[in-house]
């Protein structure tokens, strides 16, 4: 699904829009491998006549890499886009020669 | 489903705008439109109401988190966009209301009730 997903040295960063839903209403967990965004949007009133939004009650799965520490994931949550930073577990050591 | 309203979604070309989801509703005296506008702040988007018609134009700069590079998913994408869209019914336009909500543009879009003209008989 509609992930957007940057990479720095230290951490992955992983963003998804999820318009119209509350922070409440958002799960967000780590099933085995896989990084799992559950979430609902409250529906308005009247007959729908055009629709492109996504679906209200949504679920999305990203597969994770072995080199992510888990326990480390933390979430953000603003004005409809979900940022997640998700840090490598292994860290490279330089050596520098003097 | 669209009987009811016309979208000129191709008036504008769509080669570098991204178009940005919309649901409508009929709620009965008014339409209730939710466009995405996730990453917006209200100063970056613009309307114009005729009395038939709505367009909506949002543009925001990009934004790559500093000391990120992209590794996945579009470029720059959802930067600007530019939407039109047509009602049967006559809009009230002196009433139309737009808040900002999770990242969801909500524009009320209250419909003119019906005037009618008595006949007079001489």
């Amino acid at each position: 699904m509609s992930f957007k997903i940057y990479e720095s040295q230290e951490n992955y960063l992983v963003q998804t829009l999820v318009p119209g839903t509350d922070a409440e209403s958002l799960h967000i967990s780590v099933e085995r491998s896989t990084l799992v965004i559950k979430g609902k949007r409250k529906l308005p009133e009247g007959k729908l006549l055009v629709g492109e939004l996504p679906e209200s009650d949504f679920k999305k799965k990203l597969q994770l890499d072995q080199n992510i520490d888990v326990d480390g994931i933390t979430a953000k949550y603003q004005n409809g886009l979900l940022s997640l930073t998700l840090p490598k577990r292994a860290k490279r050591i330089e050596i520098k020669v003097a | 489903m669209l009987h009811n309203l016309m979208l000129a979604r191709s008036f504008y070309g769509q080669k570098t705008k991204q178009n940005a989801a919309t649901d409508i509703y009929d709620a009965g005296d008014h339409y209730l439109l939710q466009l995405e506008a996730v990453g917006f702040d209200k100063e970056d988007i613009s309307l114009e109401v005729t009395s038939n018609s709505i367009s909506i134009e949002g543009k925001k700069e990009s934004l790559t988190p500093e000391g990120y590079t992209l590794k996945y998913g579009n470029r720059g994408s959802t930067n600007t966009f530019q939407r039109l869209f047509r009602f049967r019914e006559t809009l009230d336009t002196e009433n139309v209301q737009a808040t900002m909500e999770n990242g969801l543009l909500n524009i009320t879009l209250p419909k003119r009730a019906a005037r009618r003209i008595p006949i007079t008989v001489q």
